[in-house]
């Protein structure tokens, strides 16, 4: 199964009886019902519907487990903390203590959404052929680097990704992770932007992957070799 | 996940706002009817505060309590006592808390000159 280091991620724990409820109510996907063993991708949103950083939830019964992108690890940072509050939520840094690869292109025996530690390594399925393995750096998860054969599988089955697709600049409905944004959860920060533009479908954009030999090169998100991913509108 | 990793990181200092403060007003229609609320009743409080979430980041949270273990600070306001959260008295330091009697989005509202924007409802803020 190919696997690859997804080297830039940050990972943290939160602790606390109010984290799922916090999330919530900062993130486009519903969290706040999120069982223990479950996993779910969400985008913590600030007002204008634009991401802060897009992460992967582990709900762990004791603690939620944060995975996201280690470049966007400050700004998400200074823009949670000041929200806690009076809210019982702590977090801690553990990116140095644990390594993230990605296992893709197979299937396997996990059930999507769930999360399941097997010896030293917990293994978290977020699509059918997509999971996150996380563990101690001591265990010393053999993968590669990130490089063409992910972004071509990528390309292929349509997975945006941070530095391509995903950016601080994009608002959920303009980077390919649509499904991501729950419309019945009830209030959360950027849902105002979301909402108009879901019930006017108006700027509601979608991922597509198309032959290199038919794009518009202002368009491509994500290059590959014989297809490449663009964002154009549904 | 399952090494130990977890339990050996101190948590992140956290932001803390300074505490400020804090003066409030009510309006005739709010000491109405929480006059209403509490009857002769005296020993409970109003708790006035600030959660995040909502549309626009952070939303308001009124309770009536009697006590509470979140670290308040108590102000006097129309004979009633108020409780505010210290965590967030910087957000709430100024506000007026008006009571609009309507069919439809009516209730006790907040008058926060240190809200930059609402949403459409009324109930959060940034």
């Amino acid at each position: 199964m190919p696997k690859v280091a997804f080297s830039d991620s940050y990972v943290t724990i939160w602790r606390g009886t109010d984290c799922r409820l916090f999330l919530d109510g900062l993130s486009s996907n519903q969290i706040v019902s999120l069982d223990k063993n479950r996993v779910v991708q969400t985008a913590i949103l600030n007002n204008n519907a634009k991401i802060i950083d897009f992460v992967t939830i582990l709900n762990f019964g004791d603690f939620l487990a944060v995975i996201g992108f280690m470049p966007n690890f400050q700004s998400m940072l200074d823009y949670v903390t000041p929200r806690i509050l009076q809210s019982d939520v702590s977090i801690s840094d553990i990116s140095n203590l644990n390594d993230v690869v990605i296992l893709y292109d197979q299937n396997n025996d996990i059930d999507i959404g769930t999360c399941e530690t097997k010896g030293d390594v917990t293994f978290a399925k977020v699509s059918d052929n997509m999971t996150y393995c996380i563990a101690a750096k001591k265990v010393n998860l053999e993968s590669e680097l990130m490089g063409e054969e992910f972004h071509e599988w990528r390309i292929s089955n349509k997975v945006p990704w941070y530095g391509y697709e995903i950016n601080s600049m994009m608002i959920p409905y303009k980077c390919g992770i649509n499904e991501l944004v729950h419309e019945s959860k009830g209030c959360f920060a950027g849902q105002e932007i979301l909402t108009r533009m879901r019930t006017r479908n108006k700027g509601i954009r979608v991922l597509k992957s198309i032959d290199n030999l038919d794009i518009n090169t202002h368009k491509v998100t994500t290059r590959g070799l014989k297809n490449s991913l663009i964002i154009e509108n549904q | 996940m399952d090494c130990g990793t977890c339990e050996t990181s101190a948590p992140l200092e956290m932001h803390k706002p300074d505490v400020v403060d804090v003066d409030l007003s009510i309006s005739d229609n709010a000491v109405k009817m929480l006059g209403d609320a509490f009857g002769d009743d005296r020993s409970m409080a109003l708790l006035v505060g600030v959660l995040s979430g909502g549309c626009s980041g952070y939303m308001y949270d009124l309770q009536i309590v009697e006590s509470t273990d979140v670290d308040c600070q108590e102000v006097n306001v129309g004979g009633f006592r108020v409780l505010v959260p210290n965590s967030s008295s910087h957000l709430l330091n100024g506000i007026q808390i008006d009571y609009e009697d309507r069919l439809m989005g009516g209730g006790f509202k907040i008058v926060n000159p240190n809200a930059q924007s609402s949403c459409g409802c009324g109930e959060s803020f940034s």
